[in-house]
Parts: C-alpha cells; sequence; structure tokens
C-alpha cells in the first residue's frame, strides 16, 4: 500500500521549508529508516527518513523547492497492496495539521499544550488507535468506550489525562466510582455458605500413593571413589586454566546474532561445494573471516600483553578450540585473514581430522592469535569461555538455534545464535569488546556486507 | 512542577574548552550511540577556540573575507563564529521520544536561554524565521542551528557571555552585521561567571524538557556505554 511522506513540524512558526536534497529518486528501494530527503529552514536541518520499506514510486517537489508543513512530496509503495489508503496521518485532513500559530507571545509549551491540536473526534478500535501502551491498559482497566474519549494529544493520540477526564465524566454522569472495574459479581450469601461448606482440607478423589524412600548402605571405600593421576594433557589443561583466570580479569559479553542470511546462503551451496572441493562447508570459514575484519578494525583485541607492554601483532593466526576424548585442542589457522572461505574450508577438514587422529604437529597448534571455540555443536545456547594465553580475548560460538525473532516490527523464525566475547579487562575496555562483537555480526548477518570488505 | 512519572533522565556533560571538530566528533558518535539507545538525551556544554563554522544555509558572500578556515557542518542556519566567552551547548536528544516536534524543541532552546538570562535581569526575546534567535532589543545574544538525523537532533545553540565581540568583525554572522551581535558582558559591564550560567541554563533546560540531567564526565560516558551495553562493571 502507498505511504505518504509529509514534511514535518519543523521549527516555532515555521510552516515551510525548502528541500535541500533527495537522497532517493523514483524507482529506489527504500529501508526502514533510511534517510530520503534533506528539508532546510532558516534554522534547522532536518532529514527525514522512510517509516516504512518499499518503493519509492512518486516524488513530488523538487530540490530547492519551498514546501509547506504537511505537504506530501513523496510516495513509498510497501509492496503489501492496497489496504489502507496511506498512512494513519494522511487521514487527517490537511488543514489541521499547520494552523497558523495565532500569536508570538504565548511561547512557553511548558505545559503539555499540543502544538496542534486535532478537533476531537472519535477513535478507532483500541489495538490501532494511537496511544501509549498505559493508556491502552488504563482503558481497558476501566473498561472505557473508545468512542467516547476526546483525545487531546499529539497527532489525535489519548493521553492520560484524556482517560483520567473521561473517568470523571462517566462516574459524574452515570454515579459510576472511578478506578478499576471491580471483579465479576458474587453473591455475597453464596460467598458465605461456599465458605461454610467448604472442606478445610482439600479431598482428592483417589487415595494417595505412598512413597517409601529407600536407603542404600555406603558403598566400601575403596569402591566409592576412584583416583587418577592428573598428568598429560589433562594437567596443562588444568594449569592453563588456572593461570589464565588468574591473570586476566575476564569479562564476557553477549550478542545475539541473525544469522539467517548466512543459514540460507550456506544451505544454498553445500551440496556443491562438498563436490567441488570434497570438504563440508561449515559456518565457521565466513566466523573466521568476519571476526579477522573485526579484529583488523580493533587491533588490541589481537594483542598480547606483559606488565610493562602492549604487543601488537599484525597476522592474524586464529585458533579452533576441538574437542576429544583425551581433552581440548586448539589447532591454529595461520595468517587466516589472507585466506579464501574455499582455502579455510579445506584446512580445517583437515585440521580437525589431525586433531581428532592425534597427528598435528607442534606447529599446529602455536602462535594462535584470538581463539574461536564452539560449544554450539553440543547444543549449549551460551557460555563464558576462558581466554586462551597470551591472547586476550576468545569468541564463545553457540548452537543456530530457529527462534521467534522480532524483524522491523513483526516475530518471525530466525535462525539465532548467542555468540559470547571473554576479554581480559586490563587491556580491553568493554565498549572495544562490544563493538568488536557488534561489528563481526554485522558482517554474519549480512553476508553480502561481508563481501565487500573481504581481500 | 514535579513528575515524578514522566521525568526522563538525560546526560549532561560539561567538557570546558574543546576543540570544535573534536566536539563535532563527540557529537556524531552521541547521535549514534543515542540511536542504539546506548546514551541517554545529552546535553554537552562547552567553549570553542576560535572557530567559524557554516551551516547548511550557507551564503559565500557572508563569510568571503574571513581569516578562519569555515568548516562546512550539517546544522541549518548560516555562518557563525564561535570562541572562549561564548557558551555553546548542544543537544543529542531523540525527538521520537518527545513526539517528533522539532516545533517545541527548537523553542524550549530558546525559552531556557530567556529563562537564564531573566534570572540575571536581563530581558531577552525570541524571535523567529531568518532572526531565529534570542535578542536582547535589535541586538543578537545567542544564535541557533541545529539539525535532525533520522530524529536524533545535534548541534544546538551559542550564547554570547563573555564573547569578544570583535571577533565577529570577520564574517556576516548568521547574514546579519557583526554589531548586530551583543554579549552579556557589553550589557552588564562586566565578566560574567560562565559556570554559574552553565548552572541557571542547566535548570531551565530540565524544567521545559522535563528531564533530569545527570552529569557525566568524558570516561565516565566511556563506562556508562559498558554498564549498558554489557552489564558489567569495571
Amino acid at each position: 500500500m502507498a505511504m505518504d511522506v509529509l514534511v514535518p513540524q519543523m521549527g516555532e512558526s515555521v510552516l515551510e521549508g525548502t528541500i535541500l536534497e533527495w537522497k532517493v529518486k523514483v524507482g529506489d528501494k527504500v529501508k526502514l529508516n533510511q534517510p530520503l530527503v534533506e528539508l532546510m529552514t532558516d534554522k534547522v536541518n532536518v532529514e527525514i527518513p522512510a517509516e516504512a520499506e518499499g518503493v519509492i514510486v512518486e516524488i513530488l517537489a523538487r530540490e530547492g523547492e519551498v514546501v509547506p508543513v504537511g505537504k506530501k512530496v513523496a510516495v513509498i509503495d510497501d509492496g503489501k497492496g492496497e489496504v489502507k489508503p496511506s498512512t494513519p496521518k494522511s487521514e487527517e485532513p490537511k488543514d489541521e495539521v499547520k494552523p497558523p500559530e495565532p500569536t508570538a507571545a504565548k511561547s512557553v509549551p511548558v505545559a503539555p499544550v499540543p502544538a496542534t491540536k486535532p478537533a476531537p473526534r472519535a477513535t478507532g478500535p483500541i489495538e490501532r488507535a494511537k496511544m501509549s501502551p498505559k493508556v491502552k491498559m488504563m482503558i481497558r482497566e476501566y473498561n472505557l468506550d473508545l468512542s467516547r474519549i476526546i483525545p487531546t494529544g499529539l497527532e489525535g493520540r489519548v493521553t492520560v489525562e484524556d482517560i483520567e477526564r473521561a473517568v470523571a465524566d462517566r462516574s459524574s454522569s452515570a454515579g459510576f466510582t472511578p478506578g478499576p472495574i471491580p471483579a465479576p459479581p458474587v453473591m455475597p450469601s453464596t460467598l458465605s455458605v461456599a465458605a461454610k461448606d467448604a472442606p478445610t482440607e482439600a479431598k482428592p478423589a483417589v487415595p494417595l500413593v505412598k512413597v517409601d524412600i529407600p536407603r542404600f548402605e555406603p558403598l566400601p571405600e575403596v569402591q566409592r571413589v576412584t583416583r587418577e593421576p592428573l598428568v598429560g594433557v589433562r594437567k596443562m589443561i588444568s594449569d592453563h586454566m588456572v593461570k589464565s583466570v588468574q591473570t586476566s580479569p575476564h569479562v564476557t559479553t553477549f550478542e545475539d546474532l541473525d544469522l539467517t542470511e548466512l543459514v540460507n546462503y550456506r544451505d544454498e551451496i553445500k551440496g556443491n561445494f562438498k563436490r567441488t572441493y570434497g570438504a563440508n562447508i561449515t559456518f565457521m570459514p565466513f566466523i573466521i573471516k568476519a571476526v579477522c575484519l573485526g579484529l583488523h578494525e580493533f587491533p588490541k583485541i589481537n594483542a598480547s600483553m606483559t606488565d610493562s607492554e602492549i604487543i601488537f601483532k599484525h597476522f592474524y593466526n586464529i585458533g579452533i578450540a576441538v574437542a576429544r576424548d583425551e581433552g581440548l585442542i586448539v589447532p591454529v589457522i595461520k595468517d587466516a585473514d589472507k585466506k579464501t572461505l574455499v582455502e579455510l574450508a579445506v584446512e580445517l577438514a583437515e585440521l580437525g581430522d589431525k586433531a581428532r587422529t592425534n597427528r598435528l604437529t607442534p606447529d599446529d597448534v602455536s602462535d594462535g592469535t584470538f581463539t574461536l571455540t564452539n560449544a554450539g555443536m553440543f547444543g549449549a545456547t551460551a557460555s563464558t569461555p576462558i581466554i586462551n594465553q597470551p591472547q586476550v580475548a576468545i569468541l564463545g560460538i553457540h548452537a543456530i538455534v530457529k527462534k521467534p525473532w522480532v524483524v522491523d516490527g513483526e516475530i518471525k523464525v530466525r535462525d539465532i545464535s548467542t555468540f559470547g566475547l571473554s576479554f581480559d579487562h586490563r587491556l580491553i575496555d568493554g565498549h572495544e569488546a562490544v563493538q568488536f562483537l557488534h561489528r563481526v555480526h554485522e558482517y554474519l548477518s549480512d553476508p553480502r556486507k561481508m563481501l565487500l570488505s573481504l581481500r | 512542577m514535579t513528575d515524578l512519572f514522566n521525568t526522563r533522565y538525560g546526560w549532561i556533560l560539561r567538557a570546558g574548552l574543546v576543540d570544535y571538530k573534536l566536539a563535532w566528533k563527540w557529537q556524531k558518535s552521541l547521535v549514534n550511540m543515542r540511536r542504539e539507545g546506548l546514551a541517554r538525551d545529552t546535553i554537552l556544554m562547552l567553549e570553542h577556540p576560535p572557530v567559524v563554522t557554516v551551516g547548511k544555509d550557507g551564503h559565500k558572500e557572508n563569510f568571503a573575507k574571513c581569516d578562519l578556515e569555515p568548516i562546512h557542518i550539517e546544522r541549518g542556519g548560516d555562518v557563525t563564529y564561535h570562541g572562549p566567552g561564548q557558551l555553546v551547548v548542544y543537544f543529542i536528544f531523540n525527538l521520537t521520544r518527545r513526539g517528533r516536534d522539532v516545533r517545541k524543541f527548537i523553542t524550549n532552546l530558546q525559552q531556557g536561554i530567556v529563562d537564564a538570562f531573566a534570572d540575571l535581569g536581563i530581558e531577552c526575546t525570541i524571535r523567529k524565521g531568518e532572526h531565529t534567535g534570542v535578542w536582547v532589543g535589535d541586538r543578537k545574544i545567542a544564535s541557533l542551528g541545529v539539525a535532525v538525523k533520522r530524529w536524533i537532533t545535534y548541534h544546538g545553540v551559542a550564547i554570547n557571555l563573555n564573547t569578544d565581540l570583535s571577533e565577529f568583525n570577520r564574517i556576516n554572522p548568521c547574514g546579519f552585521k557583526a554589531e548586530t551581535m551583543i554579549s552579556a558582558r557589553e550589557l552588564i559591564g562586566k565578566d560574567l561567571d560562565i559556570e554559574n550560567f552553565a548552572d541557571i541554563l542547566l535548570e531551565h533546560y530540565a524544567n521545559l524538557f522535563v528531564t533530569k540531567f545527570e552529569p557525566v564526565d568524558l570516561a565516565s560516558l566511556a563506562e556508562e556505554l559498558e554498564s549498558q551495553a554489557g552489564g558489567y562493571t569495571i
């Protein structure tokens, strides 16, 4: 359906503005909130954003043209069919939108006196009417007739005061007591009878089954626990974890990633990919790429540190934690930023295979600058990983789960994964970590955007 | 009028003397943060070293003989000068949360200045159209220039408290003759305490915008950003 783009009120006594620049042209697809046009008055420069996604079907004012407040300057077709006649705003007669301000003297709008007071009119059904959730709640609570409320708020909104006035009116005219609607009528006599007759203890219809809790003799001491020496990989992991948490004050930040586009793209290519290269294309190569782009932008996250210096690394070796029965191991993809998605996929398959068959060389597991750990393959939706020293951050990847998600104001089924970034707060400030993670999200949620930045 | 339920909470950052371009960058970051919900409605109060800026309505002849390289920015209005002694107030407000009423917003910016000067016994008026700003008779004491991007405001007002008015001679401020400008110092014959005026002004803005502005400094602004984004402490 067509949505009108109108010139908003822009300044004290300003009734018109000049079109400075159109940022779109007829036929352009626009996203929600995308800037459409820049308008100027004497002192205020306003960029008008799109209030709907769609296609610009009409532009009704030229650059340099002076347009009055409330004028329709463009039309967006949101492709949803001709259901309603344009936006609610344009339903109001144009005259109401811009009454000339009568005098200059009273210019102190402290009290909620609306700048433009639309003539009192009946409001539509409660869901579609313009009002805050609080007001909607009050209407239901007081069981008010919406058509009897006179809206005085901005753009015909019903305000809390309007409700209070409607309640007061009702109580004075119909003898109602203001207050929430009383509970469904219950005759006092019925109530007291019920109370008298009600058994003090509810008696179930079927007799209870009695459950005896058994008691077992304790096992002989030698059978109760078994002990194994802490050696080898387990000992190393143990020491490393303790050292890491003692060295780095860990903080973990989470972000929910909408990976629907990536999931669709990967589903589209995976069959052909396997036939062409013999390896599976997982999400990991994409995540590695997005992480490298993020690290490039936030170099501290790819650094390490001593007591006296910060060591920035101008290479991007990404470790991938791999689970094995013997314990976790972290093979490293060297210079991951310079490798293509195909090369990363093939190398990941090789390294994974080597890890699981114990064929990794010391070189395969050394010199990482940042680590990814995937707890999602076992179903986890969130975790707080421990940093792989001497690195300063680690990204925990979790299961991609179909969830109800709000997209552009509608609930949709989307593929969502929560990423958790643990970082060393000695070196990395929260806003840097949060921004880094958000950047990774931006790339992964829109693979086409990532394409633009790939080497 | 205290309104327990409708009082909003905002931030006030008082930054002292700040380079124009640096403050411009802060404004743009705050606009992004405000849009993402990482910042509250924020007032920045500061002074700039001498600088000339030109808004979207800039006319070349008004700064043709200017000795300072003018900075072209996205606010409305023509050319103006900022310098020490002038209190500059920027507003990063989300107008979507305030009924998208640009007109009321602009009125409030000016009314705050009128009210603050009234407390000091200086009577000012708000004029409109190309004269938008705060005037004492036919002399202009405060100028206004605002940009609104996706309903987030930035830029704001510049109030001549102890401004050296001769500095305006290099341009035609807002298209007017340089002599149109006046400062509070010239009116009362002595320097005004800028910090004190800023306190009074902030109080009026708090009333007009029904907002409690809580002081932040740059360091804690970063902290606040973190605690809002991640919910952890430093």
